[in-house]
């Protein structure tokens, strides 16, 4: 491996392969069969199974009749149902029964209705902002100063990361129903609300995801935070800057690449999340994601076009915000000298004041966003969960030490029932195939993109980080209109209900979204190691696939390792195409169907569902444990 | 394939409205019988899927038999030619144990030549599951008939919605419950009805969504069918299931052999054993099922004596004053209703409900007579007048255009689309139109 020094300097090279770039001689010597099947490879699979299918999408939703046409976005944008500029219904509003005086009001905060597209927007917009802000306060506040409980603090900022489909926006659900613990302690503790509190509709789905995404923004704006010069800073103030003028003018637009590359995330994560909708619905069905969603619950053969075409709208938001906030940042964007080094930090010690704000306001933040996953897991070993608390935790349920109120049975069902262990065997087993692509595809794409200094490669590191952007629906609704077509009346046909089998479908949906994790992974770890190895192999006469096996695996064994283990994550939890195509055959649905199914239907499946939920956390934690300190790699965080 | 009687190891193959709990109870039971043991029976698939799937799915695998779902579906996949009439001498025994008809409601349909098509495993009836401690807080009535539930007193609680009902194109029983709900009151009269019913309503999108509301207290009331009534009053001691005075209709839960099954003569000893009072009767009467065998004779054995509460509802369910329902004018319109329910009273949900907060804020405000808030409900819950999409003339929908468009509605995507659309805008126009009229 190389030494700390050299390996600043093959990434620094890394990211500036324009520098030297060979001659057309020198690029013909190098190619040879592997490396042209190691380009070869990610492109072919990233066309068929990511590109044509959006293709088929694109044509299905810009044809009209057999004619090119805007049509279908026509009837959507004339639709009040989708675009209603005045509004129904009200932001918020005191509920007081009119034929009950007597009882108690409450304060409803549901968000106004201004129809399916401009919901979509605003709710992903607002989550974007309070995810983002929230994340960079606390962000700041853990990156530059040093208090006593700072890990712990850490700790819990990520817990949101836990993920846990439509469980944890139940959690959220009941907190802030009028009996839930948010208005029990507002209300009737602290008296601070003169109303009880619900929070339902538009801005219960936008409060459960900002308390879901907001790490995201944490963590990137952290990274951004710890990795500026410190001479930048030292300089303003030498200059004259002090407190919020040197954080808005120096600190800020530093760490701006942080920020866009969170709230670009925040903001596609927002749009096509399925879990806070479904949890809310019966007063938030106006969304793009919901509507989709819907139609293939109601689906008898072939979506419609309509439905393609709020794809593609799907697809052309997530990729403007993508652009919009991505050029904000180049724009923006500082040099620094040195950057990515590791220099002491600028980290100090809050006074008394300092240290009053981070207890009572940054601490209670923190343990708020992080109450979904531990609400998760209380309901999953609680009988019953009526009014502020789950009856473990209720001090009313304890008869002396013993918790009258806990039970076990939920877990113990989740391994030993049948019929729900089958879906989890089912998740597993399409998770565990859709790796060994992943592996296969980020191997040779990296590799290529590493080692074969070519113009135009580019293009492959483009395809294979483009799905971390791609909303999941978008590629649910695509692969239903091209493995139809292509596939016709045969077992990928989605639209054959009796023949359909989900397993390929998901299997490569699976492989193509969470790709991007274990490709990061992987070329960084070739990033880290030394070509000279490869090439002194190859002199002394290897060839390029044996000096791969040879040399380059061992090396790099333990980032494909643990970039694998990541998208293996990513792949178990997967909801968007996992309840759509994969809800198509219930037999063969995976987990996450089934979490949603349970929790819609059953009404003893909550805390079933919550269960699996635990299950699921057990797997992240497991992971992240063997991931970071197990192999000493570092944990892919989600960025861009 | 030719069945054998003499075939081992075979796995029939089962389309079911029944859930999860339900499935997994004939799993266990019935592989343990000596029945399937004796006929080489070694597993059952079961293929849950939603009512508008049936004829799609049935028509294309090798099904063998279909279970739950309420007769209206059977009576389709019937007219569809998708039945095989019931022959087995094990199936015609259990079968006189069960009533031709209870409460004037066939139990059983023979076609024209005699041969028993269907026959009902369960009964069920339909009604309403309040929650009682909702219903104080919010001081509300409790609802006796189906128009109750679209009184200005269920209205009091908006723009907090106290009733709960589900999208009809997602739930076979809530659709029974607006069949019921159109022949009692008539078309016209009925549509004001629901029309009112769903803007006093929290719209779910699915019946047990529904139950869990009522379950919650999300709201005060929601339709459900009987069991899921009874489910709720177990897990929660504030619940009550209500059947409405005099208005109710017990259904036939059936089973039916297919044509396309595989193996018959296993198909129907299965069927049998459903029937049978010391087969699958006994699973009605779990503690999380809750539901009406239509085989009485399960009462009398050792399982049937532990469960004196459900015997005791099964026969106040079998002494309902009800009304007389008509199956085949039902199956007549239904798919039409139900596309006309989600495109006017789901998908423009939102306005409707704001333009009827409004007339409830100005009557419970004095601003409004009773005979102003009789014409408003009129004028709501009118059926819409709009232009049909396939001919481009203005019609109304009446009872008959509904019959018209039935079959057309299966069949040709571009007009399901196109019409559905148009009634969502239509819909849209008026409820705002309305909202404007009174200052909104």
């Amino acid at each position: 491996m190389a030494g700390p020094k050299n390996k600043r300097f093959f990434r620094a090279s890394a990211r500036f392969p324009h520098i030297s770039m060979p001659s057309a001689k020198v690029i013909a010597s190098q190619l040879d069969l592997t490396l042209i099947s190691f380009m070869a490879f990610p492109l072919v699979v990233m066309t068929v199974f990511l590109i044509a299918p959006l293709a088929s999408t694109l044509k299905e939703a810009f044809f009209y009749h057999g004619e090119l046409s805007l049509q279908w976005f026509r009837t959507l944008f004339q639709s009040k149902e989708y675009v209603n500029l005045q509004g129904t219904g009200e932001f918020y509003y005191i509920h007081r029964p009119r034929l009950a005086p007597e009882t108690m009001a409450t304060l409803v905060i549901r968000g106004k209705d201004y129809g399916i597209i401009l919901n979509s927007l605003i709710v992903a917009t607002s989550v974007t902002l309070a995810a983002t802000t929230l994340g960079l306060i606390i962000a700041f506040v853990l990156a530059r100063y040093e208090f006593p409980g700072k890990r712990l603090f850490r700790i819990l900022a990520v817990v949101p990361m836990l993920v846990t489909p439509f469980i944890n926006a139940y959690v959220v659900k009941k907190l802030f129903l009028e009996d839930g613990l948010v208005s029990w302690l507002l209300h009737d503790v602290l008296h601070i609300l003169p109303w009880r509190l619900r929070i339902e509709g538009y801005a219960g789905v936008a409060l459960a995801q900002t308390m879901t995404y907001f790490p995201i923004a944490y963590l990137n704006i952290y990274s951004s935070l710890i990795n500026i010069d410190p001479s930048m800073e030292e300089q303003a103030e030498n200059l004259g800057a002090r407190g919020f003028r040197l954080f808005r003018t120096v600190t800020l637009p530093l760490a701006m690449p942080g920020i866009a590359a969170g709230a670009t995330l925040i903001f596609i994560f927002s749009l096509e999340d399925l879990g806070a909708p479904i949890v809310f619905r019966g007063s938030a069905e106006r969304l793009i994601s919901y509507k989709i969603y819907n139609e293939f619950i109601n689906m008898t053969g072939q979506l419609s076009a309509e439905v393609a075409a709020l794809a593609v709208l799907l697809l052309f938001i997530a990729a403007t915000g993508f652009i919009v906030i991505r050029r904000y940042v180049s724009l923006k964007s500082y040099a620094m000298i040195s950057r990515g080094g590791r220099w002491k930090p600028r980290v100090s010690r809050p006074g008394i004041k300092g240290l009053l704000v981070i207890y009572l306001v940054i601490l209670p933040l923190i343990v708020f966003t992080a109450l979904p996953q531990f609400g998760v897991i209380a309901t999953a070993f609680s009988k019953e969960w009526r009014g502020p608390l789950p009856s473990i935790i209720d001090p009313k349920y304890w008869d002396g030490l013993r918790p009258e109120g806990a039970t076990l049975e939920y877990m113990i069902k989740v391994f030993k029932d049948p019929s729900v262990n089958v879906y989890v065997i089912n998740s597993l087993k399409y998770s565990l195939a859709a790796l060994v692509i992943i592996v296969l595809v980020a191997l040779t794409a990296s590799y290529a993109v590493s080692r074969a200094r070519l113009p135009g490669l580019s293009i492959i590191d483009t395809l294979i980080t483009l799905p971390i952007a791609m909303p999941g629906l978008a590629v649910a609704v695509s692969y239903v209109f091209f493995f139809s077509s292509v596939f016709r009346g045969t077992l990928l046909d989605p639209t054959d209900l009796a023949k359909f089998n989900p397993a390929a479908l998901l299997i490569i949906a699976y492989a193509i979204r969470k790709l991007p994790f274990t490709a990061r992974a992987v070329f960084a770890g070739l990033q880290q190691t030394h070509v000279a190895l490869e090439e002194a192999a190859m002199n002394l006469g290897s060839g390029r696939l044996r000096t791969i096996g040879t040399i380059v695996l061992p090396l790099i064994a333990l980032n494909i390792l643990s970039g694998a283990m990541v998208s293996f994550i990513y792949c178990v939890t997967e909801v968007s195409v996992s309840i759509t195509v994969g809800g198509i055959k219930h037999e063969y649905a995976p987990l996450t169907f089934y979490m949603k199914n349970a929790y819609l239907a059953e009404v003893q499946a909550i805390p079933v569902t919550a269960a699996l939920g635990v299950l699921l956390i057990i797997i992240q934690l497991t992971v992240i444990t063997l991931v970071t300190l197990g192999f000493k790699q570092k944990y892919a965080v989600v960025g861009v | 394939m030719e069945s054998r009687i003499t075939d081992k190891d075979v796995t029939l193959v089962i389309i079911t409205r029944h859930d999860v709990t339900i499935q997994n109870y004939v799993k266990q039971m019935f592989l343990e019988s000596e029945v399937a043991k004796r006929l080489g029976i070694k597993d059952i698939k079961f293929l849950q899927v939603g009512p508008g799937l049936w004829a799609y799915y049935i028509s294309r695998s090798d099904i063998d038999i279909a279970w739950g779902g309420g007769p209206t579906i059977f009576d389709e996949i019937l007219r569809l030619g998708y039945v095989a009439p019931l022959t087995s001498p094990a199936v015609l025994y259990e079968a006189q144990k069960i009533p031709d008809e209870i409460s004037g409601v066939p139990m059983k349909r023979f076609d024209e030549n005699g041969n028993l098509m269907w026959i009902a495993a369960a009964i069920s009836s339909f009604g309403f599951t309040v929650n009682h401690a909702k219903l104080a807080e919010w001081g509300l009535p409790m609802p006796q008939k189906w128009r109750d539930l679209a009184s200005i007193e269920l209205a009091s609680t908006l723009p907090t919605p106290a009733v709960g009902i589900a999208d009809p194109t997602k739930s076979t029983s809530n659709t029974r419950m607006y069949e019921i709900i159109l022949q009692a009151y008539g078309w016209e009269e009925g549509w004001k009805v629901l029309t009112i019913m769903s803007a006093n309503s929290r719209i779910y999108d699915a019946s047990d969504a529904v139950r869990l509301g009522v379950i919650n207290g999300e709201i005060a009331v929601g339709i459900t069918i009987d069991f899921y009534g009874y489910t709720a009053m177990q897990l929660n001691p504030d619940c009550e299931y209500i059947i409405p005075n005099g208005e109710s209709i017990i259904n036939g839960d059936p089973i039916a052999l297919l044509t396309k099954s595989r193996h018959p003569e296993h198909a129907q000893a299965f069927i049998a054993w459903v029937l049978s009072e010391f087969g699958g009767q006994q699973i009605w009467l779990k503690e999380d099922v809750n539901r009406m065998p239509a085989n009485p004779r399960v009462f009398d054995t050792e399982e049937g004596a532990k469960r004196p509460d459900l015997k005791e509802r099964f026969e106040k369910t079998l002494d309902l004053a009800s009304i007389p329902f008509n199956d085949t004018e039902a199956l007549l319109w239904e798919r039409a209703m139900q596309e006309y329910f989600s495109a006017v009273l789901v998908q423009a949900h939102s306005e409707l409900q704001q333009a009827w907060t409004k007339i409830v804020d100005l009557y419970y405000s004095g601003q409004l007579t009773d005979d102003q808030l009789q014409y408003y409900i009129s004028r709501l819950g009118e059926p819409l007048t709009f232009v049909d999409p396939s001919t481009g003339q203005t019609v109304k929908f009446t009872r008959e255009y509904a019959i018209s468009i039935n079959e057309k509605l299966k069949t040709d995507p571009t007009f399901y689309n196109a019409i559905k659309s148009a009634w969502r805008d239509a819909a849209i126009a008026r409820f705002n139109e309305i909202l404007q009229e009174l200052g909104g």
